[in-house]
């Protein structure tokens, strides 16, 4: 008797550890993530569009290829050099430009690998072929020789990146939409800024980026406002005075007491797409309407309304989509209440007939549906689109780009699909 | 699933070892009525000057006493969780007083025992119903939604009559939700109300 009680007072307090212990974990995302910054930065002119054209494409990984994987694409995304790598969904993110002291292209930033927490500094200088990129006089080799280091420390290992060729023009030409996915900075990805916010919306493009998909909610005095869950918690916002439903709150309630997890403030549709319109380029919107957006569709297809009229009157501005997304019976049944819903843009999530129904532009299964070629042909010879959401699983996303004919795909790993999109 | 697995070997581990004990003790319902002051020790990302920590708990606990030294039974009960109460608070949406009470009403399956007399230790997990009352720019606000909760108490008792003991109880309770956690100090009544 006395042996089972000995067992028993270690193993209930055990037991009881562990399972609280497991309660903890499996509610939180924290990844503790850093972004290392340089300290210093050396003068350098911003290349032009050519010249950025010129260092473009497909790489291979000369050093560093543990690290990095065989081959790497690089992209500029307005004045950010992008380094898609197909190891570990990682990626760099650098700025730079001739530099002013030297006649050579310099670029720093950061490296990252998406789904974990590794990261650090590095750095490149063009060794070879700079003439080339700045003058497109000298069509040798291109050649970045840098380094890449761990956290904040100073980078000390060599990478070494020789170009291979450039990127497919059809491959530019042709519009696929990459599209992030909330944003897709509250995910396992972990950018710099929370999902669903301004913030986030003015960094996307640089992970590669042409669209990004937003979650729309009414509030309860009926401002659409963007927040992805259905409740206030941890997973999106700092511990604070209000918890619960998400639609319990007014606007002015939500926007004074809840702060997101990386300090930002929820904002409304309205503000959200005036951003997109006036501070990027994104072409693709997708207006994720959540169950609640049921007691608001005229309100969500009015904002959208204005940012679409807001976007046509700024001049150069790129062409931009912006769709609601009607992903439940309940909402297409109230969307058909609409005065002229027919002509509202809209993305469809659920069959060719709603679709028909709603006169949608685009069709939106879920990638457990397979590519389903025939049906995405027959949209495409009615001038209709089709994008599939969300592909994470780097398998599928090669599967679907080799085998498929998508318009685009949803994801929260917008770096690998640009990888294996401009891979091709 | 985890958590569900975890918790039925757990179980069923302990309910092995301590099957097949002596046949001829008795079995009882016990009722537990408790009530005492909560804590809340969360970590706030930003705190209002007027954010009260401190509120009460109740709770009534059902634990069938078998002849094993485990058992098992069911709770019911109240916690504060938080409040806050501030005349004047400075906003992006201009200026308003603000009131808001966070409570909770945990259901947990309660697992007991008791390592020496008239000392037990308990575990519960559950699920509770959190309730946030918020007033603010002339708007009444009412939210509440069911999430998992965890605890763990320590009693010590006293018998005061036939079949019923009086003690001191300390918890700590979670909600992983919203990240709450929350520690109490009260009194708690035992009743042995049947035997067979």
């Amino acid at each position: 008797m006395n042996s089972i009680k000995k067992k028993l007072l270690f193993i209930l307090p055990m037991a009881s550890v562990a399972i609280l212990i497991l309660f903890t974990s499996s509610c939180s995302n924290d990844l503790d993530v850093l972004f290392p910054e340089w300290e210093n930065t050396p003068a350098t002119i911003p290349l032009n569009s050519d010249q950025m054209t010129r260092m473009e494409g497909i790489y291979s990984v000369q050093a560093g290829s543990d690290q990095f994987g065989s081959s790497v694409i690089l992209q500029w995304n307005g004045d950010y050099l992008t380094v898609y790598t197909g190891k570990n969904t990682g990626y760099f993110l650098m700025q730079g430009g001739k530099l002013i002291s030297d006649p050579t292209i310099y670029v720093q930033g950061l490296w990252r690998y998406q789904n974990n927490a590794e990261t650090g500094l590095s750095q490149f200088s063009m060794t070879e072929g700079t003439d080339y990129v700045l003058n497109g006089t000298d069509s040798s080799s291109i050649v970045l020789t840098g380094t890449w280091g761990d956290g904040q420390g100073t980078p000390s290992n060599s990478v070494v990146f020789k170009y291979v060729r450039p990127i497919k023009p059809s491959l530019l030409q042709n519009k696929f939409y990459i599209i992030s996915h909330h944003g897709s900075g509250g995910g396992p990805e972990y950018l710099p800024h929370t999902e669903n916010t301004n913030e986030i919306c003015k960094i996307i493009e640089r992970y590669g980026c042409n669209g990004i998909e937003l979650d729309v909610r009414i509030s309860k005095d009926g401002v659409p406002f963007m927040y992805h869950d259905n409740t206030l918690n941890p997973r999106l916002i700092r511990k604070g005075s209000l918890v619960g439903t998400v639609e319990s709150y007014t606007y002015k309630e939500l926007q004074s007491f809840v702060v997101l997890k990386n300090g930002e403030r929820i904002p409304t549709l309205d503000a959200i797409l005036t951003t997109i319109v006036n501070e990027t380029q994104l072409e693709f919107v997708y207006v994720d309407c959540k169950p609640s957006a049921i007691n608001g569709l005229p309100a969500i297809a009015e904002v959208c309304q204005e940012a679409r009229d807001l976007a046509e009157s700024i001049p150069n501005r790129a062409p931009i989509h912006i769709y609601m997304a009607m992903t439940t019976d309940d909402l297409v049944a109230a969307f058909q209440l609409l005065p002229n819903f027919r002509d509202i843009p809209t993305i469809c999530e659920l069959t060719i007939d709603d679709l028909n129904t709603l006169n949608s532009d685009v069709w939106s299964p879920r990638f457990t549906e397979g590519t389903q070629n025939s049906e995405v042909e027959q949209l495409h010879s009615q001038g209709k689109q089709a994008i599939t959401w969300t592909v994470n699983v780097p398998g599928l996303m090669f599967q679907y780009l080799n085998e498929g004919i998508f318009d685009g795909m949803l994801t929260d790993y917008p770096t690998l699909l640009a990888y294996y999109y401009y891979g091709q | 699933m985890k958590k569900t697995i975890l918790l039925l070997v757990s179980f069923l581990f302990i309910y092995n070892i301590t099957y097949s004990q002596n046949k001829d003790s008795l079995y009882s319902l016990t009722a537990y009525v408790g009530a005492g002051y909560v804590y809340n020790v969360t970590s706030f990302d930003y705190e209002y000057a007027s954010l009260n920590r401190g509120g009460w708990n109740a709770n009534l606990r059902i634990m069938w006493k078998p002849e094993f030294l485990l058992s098992g039974g069911i709770e019911f009960g109240y916690t504060g969780v938080y409040s806050i109460d501030e005349g004047s608070v400075q906003t992006d949406s201009g200026t308003t007083s603000i009131k808001t009470t966070s409570y909770a009403y945990p259901l947990m399956i309660v697992f007991s025992m008791s390592p020496k007399e008239n000392w037990e230790v308990n575990f519960g997990t559950g699920v509770a119903f959190s309730v946030v009352k918020n007033e603010a720019f002339g708007s009444d606000a009412f939210s509440s939604n069911a999430s998992s909760t965890a605890m763990i108490s320590t009693a010590y008792y006293i018998p005061v009559m036939k079949n019923s003991v009086l003690g001191l109880e300390l918890r700590g309770t979670y909600l992983p939700k919203y990240d709450d956690y929350l520690i109490s100090l009260g009194a708690s009544f035992a009743y042995k109300f049947f035997e067979y």
